[in-house]
């Protein structure tokens, strides 16, 4: 069965064709954004019947070499269900985005829309492409050519700010990609014959250390394009800059590269060696710090599409919790632990495409009707952009993992492997998981509360500004782009029980078994004995709003109608706009409480003590007292730094000293335990 | 699931639909107690005689009589809210195992499911008060959030901790080894993960000093501000219908005595013992947490994670001797 990967081939084809012809008609530019939205959603649709007979287990896995004019140019390609389904998630995004562009892109005229079309179609080509390379070096050169064509996307804007952010972007992008070349060259040479296809790769033998040491080139290599913390400073900067269905791809799929490649290179190409427990520990551990700490940036923002940007990195952390949980069931020998895992992750990271790429498409028609991305500018959208609202809702609820939303449905399962990690095994696993398990709640009720304030400061009450108040409704096609990605929010949320198979089977395929986590209707974790049934909840739900409306309908009697009339209440005060709460307000006291947090935010950052360490003045020089300076101010300052932890730990507070107390009473029962 | 026959289907939705009723109609009459207890505590004579606790009904009987009026500029998320907050909980009160120890609705009854479906209510809560425009009503919904960002991980770890000795997340099971073997193999985890969870549950039914329920436009209740009517009867109903609800989730998990564990084909006089006894404990759950709420001094809002860092410790520490295996 060559036909899919003929297919695979024209989908790319279509991709081509859309750049260039974006690139030929730049002298008008509206068709050249026809005939970019046109070839890229032919070329989504292409990718998805290429990938669905091998996502669905129709087809097995496929295995082709085009050979080129040198020996190592030949092309090994290699379509399994776990790329295959990287293939249909991206495509499925393209599409949605090829046909919101339809419109979307009409407000770039003139500022070089034929090229961003070019550069888009380009990078959706490069990610398809990417999935299937079986050979390090195509593998580099479309991981390069991807992280290229998007630069070019996020300085689109031509501004100082987004030159900026794609500087940080490329620099990010290309030491990342260096860890990669340098763990795919330490695989080469362990390879029998020297040679650099992953077929070859697989059979790699390394010693222990050696497999560690490319795991976490590997790990912090494609994290750093996923946007793992302490990586992420790029993403929050790049992602916003470019154009909002660009900035829809690239957090939607384009970080989910990362991922998979940490999956291909942790699991796939050093399958053949030990995968040591720590691996997995490293990813949980990562994956959870990187989920709280992106919520809580987000959080802070006003800027909406940052905003977004920081929940890439949190939604990240949650895929890659899963992918712990993952390589954790692999070391442990135990492949329905190893399946769960992955099921988590892969789920998630179907959802997190999908929610994102509606939100970042909604934050872009809120852009384009009130040109701005500062929520304290917006308000009272709702009213003016009814249909946007509702998608932009069921987004945000999605996101937030609400039931029976599809990110329910992911976390859910994220939540059970992480149980069954607490619940046996080794000392490190049952201390993991709880911590793991916390991190994720906490996770979950910040996301909730930023969402409320996004949708409940852009979109409900007043409009806080003339260009909200006359906001119109966006064009249909870009309606048909969000709505589809909405519906299947919906439809991988309450329809869970008919995408489990599909999806246990590729998870099952990278644990290799053949797990059953659906049960009729009922989603099951087969670790644990319990359940889920997301269609039962939304029967539940609906059933039981019957009971307040009948309340509503049979008080009815004597009762006026209802109305909408006058200001909020205001102690008696004429109402102001201004005093409706905004977007920093409403989470002052979360930044009170965890200021601590916030802080680590600057230590985080790569650009402060970057600058730091260049702008630092050089030592030395006649007449420097090296004891002087060097020996004594040092101890000196030490003392002087220590005596100022002691006094921390010394502060009088009650409270504090009790903290000590069961701090001291854990650690005593964890050692005398183990 | 596949193999359940007409009649043990049909007893099952019946079972539901009485327990979500049954809260449904309690709820008004627990707060009613609790407000009661309140005005003795601070020497007044509150509502009046032993039907005063009844108070909580007429009122809302009477604002169901009302004309609902909102701000101009409310939207529909503020007049979808109210429903959504009821049917949510009695999503909840219909799937607990309140009365049989094993609910035939397993499905929505896991513990991570009914956390998220907290969630769902406070997400919408907090929504409405931005919807309203109002400063107080949007203070309100701030609060409610962090409030649920800080307590969240209590009720979370406690629970957890539960589960882990129970071996599943389901309710069913965690309620099933509380009725047979309370505690289990780790008797002092599951005392101060109790505890943990009593602290959780406390501040989720809106106690000094993380809440003040007769001062709604101050705090956590502050989305409320622009309620009116029949609205507003709704909304409070619902309020009333969480506090029932959580404390029923704790009752379910570490205190499910009386439930039956027959099943659904249990004889309708057990059943309709069972219902008695729950009653019978939510009364009790009500009456120490305003007992201990009234002992209670209000606090700075944003100190409140001081607070919560108490119930951590305890939730943590009882994970600690999880752990070790005590």
């Amino acid at each position: 069965m060559d036909n899919s990967l003929d297919m695979l081939l024209n989908a790319a084809l279509a991709y081509g064709i859309g750049a260039l012809l974006s690139l030929i008609l730049n002298k008008s530019e509206t068709l050249s954004i026809y005939a970019t939205g046109f070839f890229g959603a032919l070329g989504g649709i292409l990718g998805i019947a290429a990938a669905w007979p091998v996502l669905t287990g129709a087809s097995d896995t496929l295995y082709k070499a085009y050979s080129g004019l040198l020996p190592f140019t030949t092309m090994y390609v290699r379509m399994d269900m776990f790329s295959a389904f990287m293939i249909v998630v991206i495509s499925v995004l393209a599409v949605a985005a090829s046909v919101y562009s339809f419109s979307y892109m009409q407000e770039y005229k003139g500022k070089g829309a034929w090229g961003m079309g070019f550069f888009m179609n380009v990078f959706i080509m490069s990610m398809v492409a990417l999935m299937v390379m079986d050979n390090a070096f195509y593998f580099v050169v479309f991981f390069e050519l991807m992280s290229l064509s998007s630069y070019f996307l996020v300085i689109s804007d031509q501004t100082e700010e987004a030159e900026r952010a794609g500087n940080l972007y490329l620099i990010m992008a290309h030491s990342g990609c260096a860890m990669i070349m340098i763990a795919l060259f330490l695989l080469f040479l362990h390879t029998p014959n020297y040679s650099l296809n992953f077929e070859d790769f697989r059979k790699a033998q390394l010693s222990a250390p050696m497999a560690s040491v490319v795991f976490l080139l590997a790990f912090f290599g494609f994290g750093a394009k996923a946007g793992i913390l302490p990586l992420h400073a790029w993403l929050p900067r790049a992602h916003p800059a470019a154009p909002s269905h660009t900035s829809a791809m690239m957090s939607g799929v384009m970080v989910k590269i990362g991922v998979f490649g940490i999956i291909k290179v942790g699991v796939d190409l050093l399958g053949a060696n030990e995968l040591p427990l720590w691996w997995g520990l490293t990813v949980l551990g990562f994956g959870a710090v990187s989920s709280v700490m992106g919520v809580l940036y987000a959080l802070a923002e006003h800027d909406l599409k940052r905003l977004l940007a920081y929940h890439t990195i949190e939604n990240v952390g949650i895929i890659l919790m899963g992918v712990g949980v993952g390589m954790i069931g692999l070391s442990q020998h135990n492949p329905l632990l190893a399946a769960l895992g992955f099921l988590g992750a892969i789920y998630h990271l179907v959802n997190h495409a999908l929610f994102k790429g509606l939100l970042f498409l909604g934050a872009g028609a809120i852009i384009h009707s009130v040109h701005t991305k500062d929520m304290d500018k917006m308000g009272g959208l709702a009213r003016h952009m009814p249909y946007t609202a509702v998608l932009f809702l069921i987004g945000c609820m999605a996101i937030s993992a609400l039931p029976p939303l599809n990110g329910f449905v992911s976390e859910w399962y994220t939540y059970q492997g992480l149980f069954t990690i607490s619940a046996g095994g080794s000392g490190s696993m049952r201390l993991a998981g709880p911590m793991a398990i916390v991190m994720l709640a906490i996770t979950g009720a910040l996301a909730a509360m930023c969402f409320v304030k996004v949708y409940g400061v852009s979109f409900c009450g007043q409009a806080r500004s003339q260009q909200a108040d006359h906001a119109r409704e966006v064009p249909r096609t870009m309606l048909l782009g969000m709505g589809a990605l909405a519906l299947l929010c919906i439809l991988l949320g309450v329809g869970a029980a008919c995408f489990v198979p599909m999806f246990s089977k590729v998870a099952g395929s990278l644990a290799s078994c053949t797990p059953t986590f659906a049960e009729g209707s009922l989603l099951v974790p087969a670790t644990v004995q319990t359940s889920l049934s997301p269609a039962l909840i939304i029967v539940l739900i609906l059933g039981c709003a019957i009971c307040p409306l009948l309340i509503h309908n049979l008080t009815k009697g004597q009762r006026l109608p209802f109305r909408r009339q006058d200001a909020p209440w205001a102690c008696g005060y004429l109402y102001e706009q201004k005093m409706a709460p905004s977007a920093g307000g409403f989470t002052q006291s979360l930044r009170y409480m965890f200021s601590g947090l916030y802080q680590m935010r600057h230590s985080f950052d790569p650009r402060i003590w970057m600058s730091r360490k260049i702008d630092k003045p050089i030592p030395g020089g006649p007449g420097d007292s090296v004891w002087g300076d060097h020996v004594i101010s040092r101890l000196l300052n030490f003392v002087h730094g220590a005596s100022r932890q002691m006094q921390k730990i010394q502060q009088g507070d009650l409270r504090v000293y009790c903290s000590y107390i069961v701090t001291i009473v854990i650690i005593l029962l964890v050692f005398t335990m183990s | 699931m596949l193999t359940v026959n007409f009649a043990s289907c049909f007893s099952a939705i019946l079972l539901a639909i009485v327990q979500a009723l049954f809260l449904l109609l309690l709820a008004p009459v627990l707060s009613g107690i609790a407000r009661k207890i309140r005005a003795k505590m601070h020497s007044r004579q509150g509502p009046l005689g032993v039907a005063g606790i009844l108070q909580d009904y007429r009122d809302i009987l009477k604002l169901l009589q009302r004309q609902e009026v909102t701000p101009a500029h409310s939207g529909l998320v503020f007049r979808a809210t109210p429903y959504v907050l009821i049917a949510t909980m009695l999503t909840v009160a219909a799937t607990l195992p309140m009365l049989v120890q094993n609910t035939a609705l397993a499905g929505a009854s896991d513990l991570i499911t009914l956390i998220y479906l907290f969630a769902l209510f406070r997400f919408f809560f907090a929504l409405s008060g931005l919807d309203s425009g109002s400063a107080f009503a949007g203070m309100g919904a701030s609060r409610e959030l962090v409030l649920g960002v800080l307590v969240e991980p209590v009720l979370i770890l406690s629970l957890l901790v539960t589960a882990l000795i129970a071996g599943s997340t389901s309710i069913n099971a965690m309620s099933g080894l509380a009725l047979t073997d309370w505690g289990g193999k780790m008797p002092i985890a599951a005392i101060l993960a109790f505890v943990a969870c009593g602290f959780a549950v406390f501040v989720e039914m809106g106690k000094i000093p993380f809440d003040y329920p007769e001062a709604e436009q101050e705090l956590q209740e502050g989305p409320l501000t622009e309620y009116s009517g029949v609205g507003l009867a709704l909304v409070k109903w619902g309020i009333y219908l969480k506090q029932a609800v959580i404390a029923s989730l704790f009752l379910c998990v570490f205190v499910p005595f009386g439930s039956t564990t027959a099943g659904d084909n249990a004889g309708f006089f057990y059943l309709l013992f069972s219902l008695i006894v729950f009653a019978v404990k939510l009364v009790i759950v009500y009456t120490l947490a305003s007992l201990y709420e009234n002992s209670l001094a209000r606090g700075r809002f944003l100190l409140t994670s001081r607070v919560t860092w108490m119930g951590f410790g305890i939730a943590a520490l009882s994970f600690a001797f999880y752990f070790s295996g005590i």
